[in-house]
C-alpha cells in the first residue's frame, strides 16, 4: 500500500480545549481537566497553556498544583465530551465509512477513493467550524505513519508523509516513538546501543529475532515504515463497564450499594440504547492494598433491566466479597452481550 | 503419633479425601487432611464444611495421635514416593517427618483441635445400590445440573426412590436429564443432593457390582462403602416439578444411528460458534437430517439418514448440549421427538423407560 490513504486525526487537549471553548474565560490560560486537586485525582487532560510548566496527563493533580500555582482545575465531564466526540464522528461519517475510533479524541479513517489530502483538510476544517475545536491531522499510506504524521506537529497540526518523506524522516527517529515501545523495551533496546530507528534497522538482525521473536519483526516491519494493519470499523461491543476510584476507601455497604444503582442505570441505558441484553454480570473490586477480585454471576436468561443489573450485582456484593479491607475502586461490567435478533437458547425456567 | 504403612494406599486414600476439598476455602485448616489413628487402621477426613469424604486404610500404627497435614504437599510427597513402606512421624509440635528407605522429608502440620467435626451420620435403613449402576446413572445425568447459582436449587440432583424405582433428574432450564435404576427396596424418599457431591462420589465408586449403602436422614445423606464414607448436605428447597415439563405428546419422531448422528453434530459444531450458542440448524426432511452451522471461518453441512415419521421441520439447537445427551444416551435404540421449533425435543428409548432426555432449542428469528 503505497498511496495516501490513511487518516489520522488527533483533537488538541480535548477535554481542555472544550472547556476552553465553554468558558472563554480560561481561554490561553493553563487550565486543566481531572479530579481533585486536593485528594488524588490524577490530571485527565492539560491545556497546551498548563503542558509548558511540564504538566501532562496521568499526573497527580496536587503535583500540577506545584508545578503551576494559578492553574485552574475544571472536573470532569464526561457527558460533553461523549457528545463532542460523536459529533466528530459524525462528521467522519459524511466523508468514509470505515473509521477506527482508538479513543474518545482519536482515530484513524481510510479513504478508499478522491483526494485523501483535501479529504483531510475539509475534516479538519469542518471540525473546527462546527465544534471550535483544533486537531492535529496526520495523512500518510498506513496507520503507524499517519499518526507519527498527526504527531509532528501539534497542536492544530496538518502533515502528510508520503513513502519517500517517511524513508527520510523515519531513521532519525526515537525509538520511543515507534508503536509498541514503552518504557521497558526502550530501556532494553537503549541498553544494546539502539536509540533511533536507524539504530534498529543497522542492528544485527538474527540478533533482535533470536532474542525478541516475533515482537522484534513488528518492530524492524514498522522501522521500514511498514504496516499492513487495516483500519478497522467499530467492532461488536463485547462488554459495557462503569467504574469508580471511590474518594476515599469504605468498607461501608451503603456507599458501595450507591455506586452499583449508578452503574446499573448507566449501563442499563447503554443497553437500552443499542437494543442489548447480558447474560454476565461482573463485579470489581480494588482494596486500599491493590488487591483486585472479581466475581460473576451467567444468568439463564438474558437481562437488560437496571434493576435486574443492581440487584443481581448488589447481591454478589453482600454474599461474595468479603469487607475485611477497605475498598478503594468498585466496578461493575456486563458482558455475554445478546444483540437483537440473535439466536437465543430457549428456557422452561 | 507415629505409623508405617504402604505408600500405594495411603496415597489413593489421600486422592480421595482430596476430593472434598476446596482449593479456595476461608478457612485455612480446610486445605487440611485431618489424620487420626485407630487400631490397626488411619483415617483420613477431607472436608468443604458441605461434603466431607472419611477414608480408612491399613496402618501400623506405633503410637496413636492426630494431625493436620497440608494436603496438596503432603499429598505430592506420598504420590512420588516408591511404593514400599513410609513411615510417618508426628512430633509435639506437629512437625511431620516422612521417611522411605531413601527419603526423608519434614513438613509442618497443624494442631487438630480446630479441625471442623464431620456431621455423623449412622448408616440407617439404608438403600443398597450396586456401584456400577449408580456410577453410570449419575454420569449419564449430572452434566445437565445447573452450573449457575441463580437458582442454588438446581445445582443440585433429585434423587428419588419410589418403591422398586430409583430416579436422578437434573436440570438445568435448557436441558433436562432422567436417568432411571431398579433396585430392591421398598421406600419412598427425595432429596436433592449437591451436583458436586455426586460427580465425585461417581469418581470415587468403582465399575464394579458390589453394593454401596446410601442413607438419608433431614439435612444430609451418606455414601458408605465400608473403608469410604461420604457425608454430604442435602440442598433444602422445592425442586421444579419435573414431570410437567417432559411433553407426552409429538408431532415429529426420528430414528438415527446415533454414532453416526453424534460425529455429524460434533463435525459441524466446529464451525459454530462457542459464544453464540454453538448454534447449529437441523433440518428434518425426508430420510435426511441435514446440519448447518456457519461462522466467519465458514460454513459445514451435513447429513445423516433418519427415519422420520410426522411433520418435516427446522429447529436450532445449542450443539454441545446435543452431544452431551448422545453422549449420555450411548448406543442404546432412541428415538427423538419433536413439537414445534421452540418446544422441547425428547429423547426417549425405544422400549422401557430408564431415560428421559428433554432438550430447549434455540429461537432463531426474532
Amino acid at each position: 500500500m503505497t498511496e495516501l490513504v490513511v487518516i489520522h486525526v488527533d483533537m488538541d487537549a480535548f477535554y481542555a480545549s472544550v472547556e476552553q471553548r465553554d468558558r472563554p474565560q480560561y481561554r490561553n490560560k493553563p487550565v486543566v481537566v481531572g479530579g481533585d486537586p486536593k485528594g488524588r485525582g490524577v490530571v485527565s487532560a492539560a491545556s497546551y497553556e498548563a503542558r509548558k510548566f511540564g504538566i501532562h496527563s496521568a499526573m497527580p493533580c496536587s503535583q500540577a498544583a506545584r508545578l503551576c500555582p494559578n492553574i485552574v482545575f475544571l472536573p470532569v465531564n464526561m457527558e460533553k465530551y461523549k457528545k463532542v466526540s460523536r459529533q466528530i464522528h459524525s462528521i467522519f461519517r459524511e466523508y468514509t465509512p470505515i473509521i477506527e475510533p482508538v479513543s474518545i479524541d482519536e482515530a484513524f479513517l481510510e479513504i478508499s477513493d478522491g483526494n485523501p489530502i483535501e479529504t483531510a483538510k475539509n475534516i479538519k476544517k469542518d471540525i473546527l467550524l462546527r465544534t471550535g475545536l483544533t486537531s492535529s491531522v496526520g495523512v500518510s499510506y498506513n496507520k503507524f505513519i499517519a499518526k507519527m504524521a498527526s504527531d509532528m506537529r501539534k497542536p492544530d497540526g496538518f502533515t502528510v508523509i508520503t513513502p519517500e518523506k517517511a524513508r527520510d524522516i523515519l531513521p532519525r527517529m526515537s525509538i520511543r516513538k515507534v508503536w509498541g515501545v514503552g518504557e521497558k523495551t526502550e530501556r532494553d533496546l537503549n541498553n544494546i546501543g539502539i536509540f533511533t530507528v536507524k539504530d534498529l534497522l543497522e542492528y544485527d538482525r538474527e540478533f533482535l529475532l533470536s532474542n525478541w521473536g516475533r515482537r522484534a519483526h513488528e518492530l524492524i516491519q514498522l522501522c521500514r515504515g511498514i504496516d499492513y494493519s487495516p483500519v478497522q470499523t467499530e467492532q461488536e461491543t463485547k462488554s459495557i463497564s462503569e467504574e469508580t476510584t471511590l474518594e476515599s476507601d469504605t468498607d461501608d455497604l451503603g456507599v458501595l450499594r450507591n455506586c452499583l444503582r449508578e452503574f446499573s442505570l448507566a449501563i442499563g441505558r447503554r443497553m437500552t440504547k443499542q437494543a442489548l441484553k447480558c447474560r454476565t454480570i461482573t463485579l470489581k473490586i480494588r482494596y486500599n492494598d491493590f488487591k483486585y477480585i472479581t466475581r460473576s454471576v451467567t444468568l439463564p436468561n438474558p437481562i437488560d433491566s437496571s434493576l435486574l443489573i443492581y440487584e443481581r450485582s448488589s447481591e454478589i456484593l453482600k454474599d461474595r466479597v468479603p469487607l475485611l479491607k477497605p475498598i478503594r475502586l468498585i466496578g461493575l461490567q456486563v458482558s455475554n452481550l445478546v444483540y437483537p435478533g440473535e439466536p437465543v437458547q430457549i428456557s422452561f425456567i | 503419633m507415629k505409623f508405617t504403612c504402604f505408600q500405594k494406599k495411603l496415597s489413593d486414600s489421600i486422592i480421595i479425601a482430596q476430593k472434598a476439598i476446596t482449593p479456595r476455602t476461608t478457612l485455612p485448616i480446610l486445605e487440611g487432611i485431618l489424620m487420626t489413628t485407630y487400631k490397626g487402621v488411619l483415617k483420613l477426613v477431607g472436608t468443604d464444611l458441605n461434603l466431607g469424604i472419611e477414608c480408612f486404610l491399613e496402618a501400623n500404627i506405633i503410637e496413636e495421635g492426630a494431625v493436620v497435614v497440608p494436603s496438596r504437599i503432603f499429598g505430592d510427597i506420598i504420590r512420588k514416593m516408591p511404593n514400599s513402606m513410609i513411615e510417618v512421624e508426628v512430633d509435639s509440635n506437629y512437625r511431620i517427618s516422612i521417611k522411605t528407605e531413601n527419603s526423608h522429608f519434614t513438613i509442618q502440620g497443624v494442631k487438630p483441635d480446630e479441625y471442623p467435626e464431620l456431621k455423623y451420620v449412622e448408616e440407617r435403613d439404608p438403600i443398597e445400590i450396586q456401584q456400577n449402576l449408580l456410577k453410570e446413572m449419575i454420569q449419564n445425568t449430572i452434566f445437565a445440573v445447573a452450573t449457575d447459582e441463580t437458582r442454588p436449587i438446581l445445582t443440585g440432583a433429585l434423587f428419588e426412590v419410589k418403591e422398586d424405582n430409583i430416579n436422578i433428574v437434573c436440570l438445568d432450564g435448557y436441558r433436562l436429564a432422567l436417568k432411571r435404576g431398579m433396585v430392591a427396596n421398598n421406600k419412598n424418599i427425595s432429596v436433592i443432593i449437591p451436583g458436586k457431591t455426586l460427580s465425585e462420589v461417581s469418581r470415587i465408586i468403582d465399575n464394579s457390582d458390589d453394593k454401596i449403602s446410601i442413607t438419608v436422614d433431614e439435612k444430609h445423606v451418606l455414601f458408605d462403602m465400608g473403608y469410604i464414607r461420604i457425608v454430604s448436605r442435602l440442598l433444602v428447597g422445592e425442586f421444579l416439578n419435573y414431570t410437567q415439563i417432559i411433553p407426552q405428546e409429538h408431532k415429529t419422531r426420528i430414528r438415527a444411528d446415533i454414532g453416526t448422528l453424534y460425529d455429524a453434530i460434533e463435525r459441524a459444531s466446529l464451525l459454530a460458534r462457542e459464544g453464540k450458542n454453538n448454534l447449529i440448524k437441523l433440518t428434518l426432511k425426508e430420510d435426511r437430517l441435514i446440519i448447518n452451522s456457519n461462522s466467519e471461518v465458514g460454513a459445514a453441512h451435513e447429513e445423516v439418514p433418519i427415519t422420520l415419521e410426522g411433520n418435516e421441520m427446522t429447529i436450532a439447537f445449542n450443539s454441545r448440549y446435543f452431544m452431551d445427551i448422545l453422549k449420555a444416551v450411548g448406543d442404546e435404540e432412541v428415538c427423538i421427538d419433536f413439537t414445534t421449533n421452540v418446544s422441547p425435543c425428547v429423547f426417549r428409548p425405544e422400549d422401557g423407560d430408564n431415560f428421559t432426555y428433554l432438550l430447549l432449542p434455540v429461537r432463531t428469528s426474532v
